[in-house]
């Protein structure tokens, strides 16, 4: 399948008063139509900062500094800002981290839906009414409050309402940045549902940018593991849970508790991510990986593909399946970490 | 305060396996707790009898001595609430909380500081929790301080057997570093450190993992718990999550709205829930398997306000199973199991 997104050796750099911090440290990934992809890492490991290059809407003091990002045939990161503004919000748009307090205090919400459609989207005020009442339907929210303010509404409404105001000008891709974190598990479960409903219905590519294993395991075909700067596993979210070939993923497995079947005892990842001002020689994960051999201090393990849709970044992946034996005791992991 | 509750909970379900109805085992004792924050209507200042808002609304349980307490529940269900009475950080409005055989409402002074020095709490944001201008030497030292415990050398050695305790080693690289320099989970191990310098029996933790990287929640999960078995700690654990309360706690208590819906062991009430809201949350709750077939979930997700006096059961605009006799009656608890009650009229 064609990829609606595919971003190829993508580079982003901070500039900050210690130094250049390379936050997405070659990223190569595909998005495909009508998908769901989730993006799982933990704070600090680029995931936020590949969302907003996508849509280049990065900090100031951030720079795409290499790489592509082909979407319909032309390469964003090589687009000028006013090519940009023709793509943002009509084919790529974003509902940004804590979009839920994004909603202007002081504006209805049928005024915000209003200025988004008729400004951005062009629309006529009528037509803009139209739609700004299907977008209600759409991602669930009482049509009655458009009449409302922001702060009349909970947070699941607020983004609900961020999602359709994303959706607004039906856009092929939507990057969706920790969508559910500051919810209650019920507002989370049905937005969750909502989500996956509006991909079936719409054909919308989504790239769903967490922190949480479990919201991906209920709400992606498939997902990307990020850890300091770089993809260090992709595949479909079945092979990628029962099959992880890469020892940070096996970890961030081992110290999910679940709820359903509950581990006996949950392993944590000891140490912390490395600083990517002055990021480890070799693979980024070895100073706490309990599988690192002296090739994983010396050597960048580049992006495999094991199987097909199946890519890890582990010198040892080829081993994965004896290691995710290994990695159930946590002696292992308590020995890495000295 | 007007609007008392028609009908209070009898009954007191016990929590704790080591036999929670015997008084004499129990560390804590709670009885139709209430805590109604009032609510000002107008910029003068002005209070009508309705304007509160009912943040805990008559619960009843006990503590016993050594074992772990969840509280889980949706935000603005009342748990923090309920957790700072228990600690008296806040004043019940009605009802009261005996530790220990001490009523906590009649403390003062001397009383109350050596409550304090028996009852510790461990917050959710270590980052705010503890002073960024102090070495965390020195944020370890302040409760020997407070609470005039050793003197100068005998302080540090406390202050580094506690940074050991908690696995921060060598213990003397951590005593001069300042909190930004440490990672969360590191931080929050040094919260943990604060809240054991005074050799407490009795630890709350509000959500202490959930600002948290999920690597490292379990280390510091792992820590709490063996350090409340190897000093026999009573413990009651605040969370929004069911997964971890399981992972810690003996017993789980489900709170909505102010009310405690469901007590008893953990793995009764979460593997044979008998409160319709205890048995959403767990339809709701993410699981992390992609082969696991989340349930069909009928129940609006829109929480009703719990300003204003109190009627019937809280849970009753959401239930699928409500009845006539919801509106009007707030259910009490009622033994559905060893240890096991449910606030609900479905089961008398």
């Amino acid at each position: 399948m064609t990829p609606l997104l595919a971003l190829e050796d993508l580079r982003v750099e901070y500039s900050t008063r210690r130094g250049v911090r390379r936050a997405v440290d070659g990223v190569t990934l595909d998005v495909l139509p009508g998908e769901i992809l989730g993006l799982v890492g933990e704070s600090g490991c680029g995931k936020t900062t590949l969302g907003r290059a996508i849509i280049r809407v990065l900090p100031r003091n951030a720079r795409i500094t290499g790489g592509r990002m082909w979407f319909e045939g032309t390469d964003l990161a090589a687009l000028s800002e006013p090519a940009m503004r023709a793509i943002r919000w009509r084919k790529i748009a974003m509902v940004p981290q804590a979009s839920m307090d994004s909603l202007d205090p002081v504006y209805r919400l049928g005024d915000q839906f209003l200025e988004v459609l008729v400004v951005s989207g062009g629309l006529g005020r009528s037509a803009a009414r139209e739609r700004a009442l299907d977008l209600c339907d759409l991602v669930g929210l009482d049509r009655r409050r458009l009449q409302s303010f922001p702060h009349e509404l909970s947070g699941g409404m607020r983004q609900r309402a961020a999602i359709a105001m994303a959706l607004a000008l039906r856009p092929p891709l939507l990057l969706a940045d920790e969508p559910v974190t500051a919810l209650d598990v019920v507002v989370q479960h049905h937005i969750l549902r909502r989500l996956r409903a509006l991909t079936a219905e719409l054909g919308v590519s989504v790239v769903l940018i967490t922190h949480d294993i479990s919201v991906i395991a209920q709400t992606c075909a498939r997902m990307a593991v990020m850890y300091a700067g770089m993809i260090v596993e992709v595949g479909s979210t079945i092979d990628v849970f029962a099959a992880p070939r890469h020892p940070y993923t096996m970890g961030l497995e081992n110290s999910f508790p679940n709820l359903v079947r509950p581990q006996d005892t949950l392993i944590p990842i000891e140490g912390s991510p490395p600083d990517l001002i002055a990021p480890p020689p070799g693979c980024r994960f070895a100073p706490r990986c309990p599988f690192a051999v002296d090739r994983c201090t010396t050597e960048v393990p580049a992006l495999r593909e094991l199987a097909p849709g199946r890519w890890a970044a582990c010198h040892r992946a080829n081993e994965a399946a004896e290691l995710r034996v290994q990695s159930k005791d946590a002696r292992r992991w308590q020995v890495a970490a000295r | 305060m007007t609007g008392r509750a028609g009908a209070t909970a009898a009954g007191t379900p016990a929590a704790g396996h080591a036999g929670g109805s015997s008084a004499g085992a129990a560390l804590v004792e709670v009885d139709g707790l209430r805590k109604y924050f009032p609510l000002r209507r107008s910029v003068w200042g002005r209070r009508s009898g309705d304007d509160y808002l009912r943040g805990v609304d008559g619960v009843s349980f006990t503590i016993a001595r050594g074992s772990s307490l969840g509280i889980a529940g949706e935000s603005g269900c009342g748990k923090t609430t309920l957790a700072r009475m228990l600690l008296r950080l806040l004043t019940p409005t009605e009802g009261r909380i005996v530790f220990d055989g001490i009523n906590l409402n009649a403390l003062a002074g001397p009383a109350l500081l050596a409550f304090r020095r028996r009852a510790q709490m461990m917050f959710q944001n270590p980052y705010e929790a503890i002073n960024p201008r102090f070495t965390i030497g020195r944020a370890l030292g302040e409760p020997l301080v407070i609470h005039g415990i050793g003197t100068g050398d005998d302080r540090m050695e406390r202050v580094l057997a506690a940074l050991d305790q908690v696995h921060l080693s060598p213990a003397e690289t951590f005593v001069d570093a300042f909190p930004h320099q440490l990672s969360g989970g590191q931080l929050q191990r040094v919260g943990l450190a604060r809240a054991l310098m005074v050799d407490p029996v009795f630890l709350v933790a509000d959500e202490p993992v959930s600002m948290l990287d999920v690597s490292v929640r379990a280390g510091v999960l792992n820590l709490m718990k063996e350090i409340a078995r190897s000093r026999h700690l009573t413990t009651v654990y605040i969370s929004h999550d069911l997964a971890l309360v399981r992972y810690v706690c003996e017993t789980a208590m489900i709170m909505y709205l102010g009310t405690a819906c469901e007590i008893g062991p953990t793995t009764e009430v979460l593997t044979n829930a008998k409160h319709p809201y205890t048995q959403l949350l767990l339809a709701a709750a993410p699981v992390p398997d992609p082969t696991y077939a989340a349930p069909e979930i009928a129940a609006t997700e829109q929480v009703p306000t719990p300003i204003g006096p109190a009627a019937g059961c809280a849970f009753r605009d959401r239930c699928p199973h409500a009845m006539p006799v919801c509106t009007t009656v707030i259910p009490r608890p009622v033994a559905v199991g060893p240890n096991h009650y449910a606030a609900c009229h479905l089961y008398g």
